[in-house]
């Protein structure tokens, strides 16, 4: 298991742990505003969790909670046994965002090994690292186009080897394949489940499309808005690997459709 | 040639045929306007009394520019390290903007004599403003998202600067220096208009005060041709810097 290893929590414990987590914040005409109310979370290494929700249900947050980029005012999160912050600052987290987010000067393989150069990895090592990841995303031979050459799948897959550069323990990925049409989003989504598969890394997921979410995850943590909070976490018992096929099985489509149900509050 | 060319050559070649056949229509004394065929004449018979002019105006935009452009970049840098150095600064960027080189041109000629100097702080005057602001912007222009990246790995702000920073500022420090380049010539020339004995500048006073329109005519030839041929220059060394395109958000 990449980088999962590394962790100094207790062994078989969970990597990520969010105990009664809550953020307020003021907004800039003075209200107060909650943006989570009371998350409770555990997620175990290799995990794939996807969290899910109406627009404004702290999805977003909860990410940025996780990975230090927002303090929670109320609660506490440990990831690997430790504050957010020290797993920060071992490099534990690896970021995929709804746009690729490249660089547009950068060739592929030069957007690829941007982290590991502000790390200061020796150039050897670095190549050998994302040819390698580059490979298993099926870049091999576009190396030295840019991203305005890419297809939006494929500026999309430069970005997981760049996240996924410095074998980061924990995954996390913001809408990712929101911006890509139904095929190529599908297509991502075997991609992904294979690079999961390939590397043990934990994978925290947020999207908007609840078959996707199914499809993916071990674990779908369904959320509701104002104030954000986790309204159900649905374990998924579909068999793997997933193959697309499995998207019209009646098991399937239980699931989507209690998910369905309990976003539009139906499900209590 | 690409018709991105040929089309407002032919709209030159079209107007300038129009006003020659209007003015020998039309008879037009010569001292309120000359015949483009009276100016390109002219333009050949004094190439050579020409020339050195052409030269000297070239020098002070060409060392104005570069000095303005080496300035701007710097102060942009300091700025994006220092921000409180900004809110000092820019103030007194934008008063430098506004006083009226009209006022300030016999200081100059004061300060730095009668030679190229005085016109090269008028240029540097003009064209240090929208390069020092639209680097600025530049600079700052960088995806938040690339921020949280960077921080993910604990970048330092010179990291972040020299490996993002630098070249995200690319198309706007370039939007700023196309401004820069034309108002650069307007400096040279208005810098020449206070004082001076060589440049264009010089020549369309000269030719003013004398009622030689076709001379006039021509010192406006050149300087169009000027402005025209550095701008061209800049647009191109943006085309080979910012190869990637202004709208690619990626």
């Amino acid at each position: 298991m990449a980088g999962a290893t590394g962790g100094v929590g207790a062994p078989g414990g969970p990597i990520v742990r969010l105990e009664g987590v809550g953020l307020h914040y003021r907004t800039a005409n003075g209200d107060l505003l909650e943006a989570v109310r009371k998350a409770d979370l555990e997620i175990v290494p290799g995990e794939f969790v996807s969290l899910i929700g109406p627009s404004g249900c702290g999805k977003t947050t909860i990410l940025k909670l996780i990975s230090n980029l927002l303090a929670p005012t109320q609660g506490r999160i440990l990831v690997q046994g430790e504050p957010p912050s020290e797993a920060k600052r071992r490099r534990q987290f690896g970021f995929v965002f709804q746009d690729s987010v490249l660089l547009p000067w950068r060739t592929v393989m030069e957007n690829a090994t941007l982290l590991l150069e502000i790390v200061g990895i020796e150039r050897d090592r670095m190549t050998s690292k994302v040819t390698e990841l580059l490979g298993l995303v099926g870049l091999r031979g576009f190396e030295g186009r840019y991203p305005h050459e890419l297809s939006g799948g494929m500026r999309q897959r430069v970005s997981m080897v760049r996240a996924l550069s410095l074998d980061p323990a924990i995954l996390l990925m913001d809408e990712p394949f929101g911006a890509l049409d139904e095929m190529t989003r599908d297509r991502m989504n075997m991609e992904l489940l294979r690079i999961w598969e390939a590397t043990g890394t934990t994978i925290v997921f947020v999207t908007h499309s609840i078959p996707e979410a199914v499809f993916l995850s071990q674990r779908v943590v369904v959320m509701s808005a104002r104030p954000g909070q986790i309204k159900e976490i649905v374990p998924i018992d579909l068999p793997r690997p997933r193959q697309v096929q499995v998207k019209d099985s009646v098991p399937f489509i239980g699931y989507t459709r209690r998910i369905r149900d309990l976003i539009n509050g139906m499900g209590e | 040639m690409h018709a991105r060319f040929l089309y407002p050559l032919g709209f030159g070649i079209l107007a300038t045929g129009l006003w020659e056949v209007l003015w020998r229509a039309l008879r037009i004394p010569l001292w309120i306007l000359p015949a483009p065929s009276g100016v390109m004449l002219k333009l050949y018979s004094m190439r050579e009394y020409v020339w050195p002019h052409i030269r000297v105006t070239v020098i002070e935009v060409l060392a104005g520019f570069v000095i303005a452009f080496v300035l701007a970049i710097t102060i942009a840098a300091l700025v994006i390290f220092f921000e409180q150095l900004g809110w000092v600064l820019l103030p007194y960027i934008v008063i430098v903007r506004t006083i009226p080189i009209l006022a300030i041109a016999p200081l100059l000629l004061m300060w730095f004599g009668f030679g190229l100097w005085p016109k090269i702080a008028v240029v540097i005057l003009i064209s240090f403003f929208p390069i020092v602001i639209n680097a600025i912007r530049g600079l700052r222009s960088t995806d938040y998202r690339i921020m949280e990246l960077m921080d993910s790995v604990s970048a330092t702000r010179m990291q972040v600067f020299l490996k993002v920073r630098t070249r995200a500022s690319l198309p706007l420090v370039f939007a700023g220096l196309k401004i820069a380049i034309t108002s650069s010539v307007i400096g040279a020339v208005v810098g020449e208009f206070i004082g001076a004995d060589t440049g264009l500048g010089y020549l369309i006073i000269n030719a003013s005060t004398r009622l030689d329109t076709e001379l006039l005519f021509s010192a406006m030839v050149l300087l169009a041709a000027l402005g025209l041929s550095l701008f061209g220059l800049v647009a191109a060394a943006e085309r080979c810097f910012v190869f990637w395109g202004h709208q690619e958000s990626t």
